[in-house]
């Protein structure tokens, strides 16, 4: 992959020297395996080129430390003569020695790296690596290290870290060592769990979003939160009534499920309802893993959002900072990217997926001007140094679409800690960053691993097989009607099936009724689909009357169908409705409902009223 | 405490239990609890408990301290106890005995109350106050012997059960013992429940015991407990029955089981009013009167005699008349016999206050297991009614819809299958409406008892039935109580009174009665489909199923 422009800009050594200055060709001088007395610069530069070729220049490249002929091999095999320091360093973890620096140019002292790479005298190109040495260096310096991807086979375990804070009591401050227990979220079942319990949350009309914003309304994001399984990644248990100093982190899975939603196109906004669209009653009993598939494609190209946007302390993102903001899709595929690259199965600690992607060059700019962009106050916070290779911004987006997306729809399961535990050290960088708790509520994002499920999303594989979901709870199926708990509790999904489709009568007893039945079965929902999760959790199977109650429901509600709008026409007499009714031109347009009145379908109005016409009236425009 | 899956508990917060008969400790908990909930229903798989007020009080009155009913139900609880629960026991258990009703030498009746504070209080309450004689103490009140039943049951609606200690008045002596043979030779003996629910009634002649209401499936032997009840109080007995047939019933057992002789036994009904050491009368004769604005001329039997015993037969029929009678009749024991304590009115409430509380119940299936009724396969027969039937049910106002559907024509159809299926077994078929049982009677050549049926050609009928002269009865709801055919083991039940569901438990309990052979009982109901009547059934047929009775449907088309 050419990660670098392919036009060399440099061709030979001597082209090189001639834009360094005679002093900085003097303090080459010394780095040469044989010494040179010159004065003059093409004297110097002739001297100098003359050993960097040959025997001379193996020599200079032997006596390169290891990261040194890091550079020197990228360079020659891979970027074409050029150094890029954020890849390299994201690959090897340091940067290579250029020498030492004074605080007065003059008193630098140059490495011998610097004799290979050496200035374009194009401004701004940096230093490159001449052709010519390229070439020679190709016959002995291997190739570098390719570059791989970190991974674990567990992720990260709990660390330690030290609150700073000062004791008003004794005067002194005082440094207080605690351990973080790291939280680790498996994601795949849950995710498809939640999605039908989303889905139906839905169906029930409990999900109110705002019509402008298209956030979900607080009420929604508590209903959400009861329903989805192991509740949100972090609980009002977070928020320690003692640590009231610290930011609130908020939710993540509700607003997230409430957004994907809306993406998806399997809701409709009625008012400020979401409503199942046709798709979305189709995928309250279709299989979890297409959904969560069609949810996960259509989610990358959405506008609906942009993740940034759920970073509350990253300031001007609706005033001036919005006109310089990047396309939400390039952003995310460039993620995708990463994650694709990721093995199934295997831990990834987020700073090795983010080494990855900057080595790899697959990086994005979450803004073009990151200065208008501003933390705290937008005086003295604005972003002026969060641009580059990557920034907070893109580490911050990152996490964002990581930990509310992706690990929201079971792709990745996820280890994290509370975002106020998570080390802060580039926030301190910038002003204002020491007054938050956190930048993000992402920012305790550990690690991730992919799952089969994320693989299968991400078309790294073609078949999926979901983990079984096993109805561990025992209901017992009374002849009475009656249905009682006598196993695991409910999970929220269940609770719900039950409640869309029978009556509680007290807290572990349920009634079915037919009236109730039927009101689910009109909403849409699938009274076979309940039968069969009741037969599933029955320990018993169902009594003979619980199973003509099923039938009889089922032919109920097929035994009154909705044929759509019509018209209804009164005529003088019950002889002319009878005429009309039998008349072979208009009797295939309408039926005769009691004696004087007809019944014309809607879509038939027209040919009707032609037809009418024909045998000798009319109908005047109601 | 979590999630506990041998255990058998559900503890609910509107304070009922339900016993999962499949944990691995179900038995244990059924025990534990037994002293303080009181069963109410038990389907198969799961049985249901109430922690009432009354049942709690009982246990208390034996002694139990509420913080072993709490720990009985927390051991045994298979998910965590709502805290409520258990702050109403301690509550409701505290109120245990702090109103005393107790027979005072010289004062008469006394009701005495734990402090002041509780006295001005009940003294200012509205329905308990207007009860209350005379205060002797700041804690002590005459009580009127009137008001006996009446006090009872306002201090019960106040939330301050009084403990009954003031015992009852000795009615006049009859001896009396149960035969062990008897008459017709059989050898004769109480079974162990029907010895249990008397003991449990009589409490040894303790003023704990004494009222109180029996509950026992049809044909398990009501009147046995009656009798050995009798045998145990020994004095001047007034038994209440729902129809002259269960007279009759009840003169033929006592003289058949037990030592009276027809001298002893007087019958107090429209065609005779005598009394005697043992009476037995209706409930239609106490409250009949020839207009509406007249007194209720008969009640005055319950004064004719010093009676020690009063029976309530079929005491879920009991009729408000007579229910204001007993209030005032307190001092006398009454025993209450019953199948199905449901009321369609919902008067259960005033049996337990004033005849008195349960004393003894046992599911329907238990006795089914231990072959002492029946085992009875229910079955519904849903048929669909003829289509012009079926355009006259549509367009007929709802309150018609239901006899419409009732008497469907297709039933007789299916009356003559069940017959012909039946051949040779003993079938009552038995139904609402007069036109559709004269048909079927008709069709059948079944004898036909209704309601204009004279008592005498009643008793030839059945007597006639009961010696196999004829193979099946059509019957009107007059067969629904207190009829004793031991050898009817089919029943056709054609149509009901709308959703009874004491009606369906009753009629059922017509071919419960332990049989000669086979011991097994078919139970149709007929049911139009498309129909109310399908919702009715199926109310109707609630309290059977609590009762662990399984129905099997067959559609027809």
């Amino acid at each position: 992959m050419a990660r670098t422009s392919d036009i060399s800009l440099l061709t030979t050594v001597d082209e090189g020297l001639s834009f360094v200055t005679v002093d900085q060709l003097k303090k080459l001088l010394p780095l040469l395996p044989k010494s040179v007395k010159a004065t003059r610069k093409a004297d110097l530069v002739a001297a100098i080129a003359t050993q960097l070729t040959g025997k001379s220049l193996k020599k200079l490249w032997q006596g390169l430390d290891e990261i040194q002929q890091a550079v020197v091999a990228e360079a020659v095999h891979v970027t074409n003569g050029t150094y890029a320091a954020g890849p390299f360093i994201a690959k090897y973890g340091q940067k290579p020695s250029w020498g030492t620096y004074g605080s007065y140019s003059y008193r630098a002292e140059p490495s011998l790296l610097q004799l290979f790479f050496l200035p374009t005298g194009t401004y701004g190109s940096g230093l490159h690596m001449p052709i010519t040495m390229q070439l020679e260096l190709q016959a002995y310096v291997p190739e570098p290290k390719p570059l791989a991807l970190n991974t674990l086979e567990h992720p990260p375990s709990g660390f330690k870290v030290v609150d700073n804070y000062y004791d008003y009591k004794n005067r002194r401050p005082v440094s207080q060592e605690r351990d973080v227990e790291v939280r680790l979220c498996e994601t795949e079942r849950l995710a498809q769990q939640d999605l039908q319990a989303v889905l139906r949350l839905v169906n029930l009309g409990k999900v109110s979003v705002s019509d402008k914003t298209l956030m979900p309304t607080k009420a929604t994001l508590k209903a959400m939160a009861s329903v989805i399984q192991g509740e949100d990644y972090y609980t009002e248990a977070d928020a320690e009534p003692d640590l009231d100093y610290l930011d609130p982190i908020g939710t993540i899975k509700p607003l997230a499920w409430t957004m994907l939603l809306q993406a998806s196109g399997l809701t409709i906004l009625e008012g400020k309802k979401l409503k199942l669209s046709k798709a979305g009653q189709k995928a309250l009993t279709a299989s979890p893993e297409k959904t969560l598939k069609t949810l996960w494609k259509k989610w990358l190209k959405t506008t609906i959002l942009d993740e940034l946007r759920r970073v509350d302390n990253i300031k001007g993102q609706t005033g001036k900072g919005k006109r310089g903001l990047t396309a939400v899709a390039g952003r995310r595929s460039v993620i995708v990217q990463g994650l694709m690259d990721c093995p199934v199965g295997k831990w990834v600690t987020y700073d090795d997926l983010q080494d990855y992607l900057v080595a790899s060059s697959q990086t994005f700019e979450v803004s073009r001007y990151p200065e208008h962009l501003y933390i705290s106050d937008s005086n003295y916070g604005r972003l002026y140094d969060a641009g580059g290779y990557w920034s907070i911004l893109e580490t911050v987006y990152t996490r964002c679409f990581l930990f509310e997306y992706v690990a929201t729809l079971g792709l990745v399961d996820i280890a994290y800690v509370p975002p106020s535990d998570a080390p802060q050290d580039e926030l301190s960088n910038f002003w204002g960053g020491d007054d938050l708790s956190f930048l993000s509520r992402y920012d305790g994002l550990l690690a991730l691993r992919l799952t089969p499920l994320g693989a299968f999303c991400l078309g790294l594989t073609t078949d999926y097989t979901a983990p079984e979901l096993t109805t561990d709870t025992t209901l017992r199926v009374l002849p009475n009607l009656d249905i009682v708990l006598t196993g695991q509790p409910l999970q929220p999904t269940e609770s719900m099936i039950m409640d869309t489709f029978t009556q509680q009568t007290s807290d572990a007893v349920w009634k079915l009724d037919r009236e109730t039945a039927l009101k689910a079965a009109a909403d849409g929902h699938s009274l076979t689909e309940f039968q069969t999760f009741l037969t599933e959790a029955s320990a018993d199977g169902l009594p003979n009357t619980v199973q003509q109650f099923f039938e009889d429901c089922l032919e109920r509600t097929t035994s009154v169908q909705d044929r759509g709008l019509a018209r209804l026409i009164e005529c003088k007499d019950k002889t002319l409705a009878a005429l009309i009714a039998n008349d072979s031109r208009t009797k295939k347009f309408c039926y005769l409902a009691g004696d004087c009145h007809l019944v014309v379908p809607t879509e038939k109005e027209t040919r009707f009223r032609t037809a009418l016409r024909k045998v000798g009236y009319t109908l005047p425009l109601g | 405490m979590s999630y506990s899956p041998d255990n058998a508990l559900i503890i609910q917060s509107d304070r009922t239990v339900l016993l999962d008969v499949h944990a691995a400790n179900a038995e244990q908990a059924q025990v534990a609890i037994a002293p303080f909930a009181e069963l109410v229903k038990s389907p198969e798989h799961i049985h249901t408990y109430q922690l009432s007020p009354l049942s709690i009080w009982n246990a208390r009155a034996a002694g139990m301290a509420v913080t072993d009913m709490v720990a009985a139900l927390e051991e045994n609880a298979k998910y965590p106890m709502p805290e409520s629960v258990a702050q109403e026991l301690e509550t409701m258990g505290q109120r245990y005995g702090l109103a005393v009703l107790r027979q005072h030498r010289e004062q008469g009746l006394v009701l005495m109350v734990v402090d002041e504070a509780l006295a001005e209080q009940l003294q200012r309450h509205e329905q308990v106050g207007p009860l209350l004689g005379e205060r002797f103490s700041g804690i002590e009140f005459a009580i009127a012997l009137a008001h006996r039943g009446s006090l009872k049951q306002a201090l019960l609606a106040a939330g301050y059960p009084a403990e009954d200690l003031a015992g009852y008045v000795t009615g006049d002596a009859l001896t009396l013992s149960l035969r062990e043979k008897t008459l017709s030779g059989q050898p004769f003996s109480l079974r162990s429940y029907q010895q249990k629910a008397a003991d449990l009634f009589y409490q040894s002649g303790h003023a704990k015991g004494g009222s109180g209401v029996i509950v026992l499936p049809c044909g398990a032997g009501k009147t046995m407990v009656g009798m050995a009840t009798m045998a145990e109080i020994q004095q001047h007995t007034l038994i209440l029955t729902s129809n002259l047939t269960s007279v009759r019933q009840w003169r033929r057992e006592l003289l058949d089981k037990t030592s009276l002789t027809e001298d002893h036994i007087a019958e107090y009904s429209g065609d005779r009013k005598a009394t005697g050491p043992v009476t037995l009368a209706t409930y239609q004769i106490l409250t009949y009167r020839a207009h509406k604005d007249e007194e209720f001329r008969h009640l005055g039997l319950f004064d004719q005699q010093d009676w020690g015993l009063i029976i309530y037969d079929e005491v879920h029929l009991l009729p408000a008349p007579v229910f204001r009678i007993t209030a005032t009749l307190q001092a006398r024991r009454r025993l209450g016999l019953t199948a199905t304590l449901i009321r369609e009115d919902g008067h259960e409430g005033d049996v337990f206050s004033l005849i008195g509380p349960k004393r003894y119940d046992v599911p329907w299936r238990d006795l089914e297991t231990q072959g002492f009724i029946a085992t009875a396969h229910c079955t519904e027969i849903r048929i669909p009614q003829p289509e012009d039937w079926q355009m006259d049910y549509a367009m007929a106002p709802r309150r018609q819809q239901f006899r419409i559907a009732a008497e469907n024509p297709r039933k007789l159809e299916v009356v003559k299958t069940l017959l012909e299926k039946e051949a040779g077994h003993r079938i009552l078929i038995i139904g609402e409406y007069i036109s559709q049982l004269k048909s079927i009677a008709a069709l059948v050549d079944f004898p036909l008892i209704t309601g204009t049926t004279s008592q005498a050609d009643r008793e030839k009928i059945y007597g006639a039935f009961r010696q196999g002269d004829v193979s099946g009865l059509v019957l009107s709801r007059v067969g629904n109580f207190a009829l004793d055919l031991p050898d009817a083991d089919v029943l056709i039940q054609v149509s009901g009174k709308y959703g009874s569901r004491q009606e369906e438990a009753q009629r059922l309990g017509r071919i419960l009665r332990p049989k000669q052979t086979g011991n097994n009982a078919q139970f149709y109901t007929l049911v139009s489909s498309r129909t109310c009547e399908e919702d009715f059934a199926q109310h109707r047929q609630l309290f059977l199923t609590e009762q662990g009775y399984r129905y099997q449907i067959e559609v027809l088309t």
